[in-house]
């Protein structure tokens, strides 16, 4: 009974920790994408143009874009790359993961971070 | 042609109650055994994940968690099902020795000291088995002596004849023989109740 109750709860705590990490990949990963395209900008003055979006299933670590993703995580991107500042077409990024049920996005313009269901 | 006898799962239950209550209570300790290796192997990953301030370690922590735990969770699953088959293989090796004592004792409380124990190559408890079957033998040979010794107080008894001149005492011994002659006989009807093996 009492190993029961701990078995259960294992498996909560653990379950709850694999959905903690790879929340902390997608947004990470997004993170560290967002660094990537102000980079370009800073640079060419636009960001990286890719209209398919990019993830790491895991039997490939480097994408053609030159980012490493984690496994499993996604990154799509909307907007205008060669404008990503402009307040009519702003540049989002969002990332997420195959294992969770949520979605982090990025504004470029606004700057702000947003968590939903997907 | 002898058709080669194939042991099904189920053959593996002799004794089901037992055998399932050694299966349950070593899974339960292993369970607990499994919970705490991940416990204290991932508390400091899990720890990092959830309560460190810095995204950076987070995420390493993360990494790590993701790793080790992809790595430890199939393994100590393997682990769990190696010890669960190895759980029914020994209770088969315990168990089938034991419903064979058992049926033996039975014999042997009803006096029939013929029904040796034969264990099977790999299974436990033949230092046990072999007291026993020295038992079996021991106790047919006293009873075949014993049966032998009264068959022979009888034979005695028969031809012994003093010779007793006075009428009292005579019929005092012939009384005292006779009490012996029934007593002998009472003795081997007694023991042919019990089934002996052969000398």
């Amino acid at each position: 009974m009492i190993i029961g109750i701990l078995a259960v709860i294992a498996i909560g705590t653990l379950s709850n920790a694999f959905e903690k990490a790879y929340k902390i990949y997608a947004k990470q990963d997004l993170k560290n994408f967002i660094s990537y395209e102000e980079a370009n900008y800073q640079t060419d003055y636009k960001f990286i143009n890719f209209t398919e979006t990019i993830q790491n299933n895991g039997d490939s670590s480097e994408h053609t874009y030159g980012f490493t993703l984690s496994r499993g995580v996604i990154i799509s991107a909307e907007g205008n790359p060669d404008d990503p500042y402009n307040s009519d077409t702003p540049f989002t990024v969002t990332s997420t993961h195959n294992k969770i049920p949520i979605k982090y996005a990025y504004n470029f313009v606004t700057g702000e971070w947003t968590e939903t269901e997907k | 042609m002898q058709k080669p006898y194939k042991r099904k799962l189920k053959n593996f239950l002799i004794n089901r109650s037992f055998q399932l209550n050694i299966l349950l209570n070593s899974l339960l300790y292993f369970v607990l055994v499994v919970m705490i290796t991940m416990g204290i192997i991932l508390y400091p990953m899990i720890q990092d994940m959830f309560f460190s301030t810095d995204p950076e370690i987070q995420y390493r922590a993360a990494q790590s968690f993701i790793s080790v735990a992809g790595r430890l969770i199939p393994s100590l699953l393997i682990l769990l099902v190696l010890v669960f088959t190895h759980q029914v293989i020994v209770s088969h090796r315990i168990c089938g020795p034991l419903v064979n004592f058992f049926h033996t004792f039975n014999r042997m409380a009803a006096g029939d000291f013929t029904r040796m124990i034969f264990l099977r190559e790999k299974d436990y408890l033949k230092p046990e088995s072999r007291i026993i079957n020295d038992t079996l033998k021991q106790m047919s040979r006293f009873i075949q002596q014993i049966t032998s010794d009264t068959v022979q107080i009888e034979l005695s008894v028969d031809t012994f004849r003093p010779e007793i001149d006075d009428p009292d005492i005579r019929k005092q011994f012939e009384s005292f023989i006779s009490d012996l002659k029934n007593q002998a006989s009472k003795l081997k009807t007694d023991l042919s109740e019990f089934k002996t093996l052969d000398s």
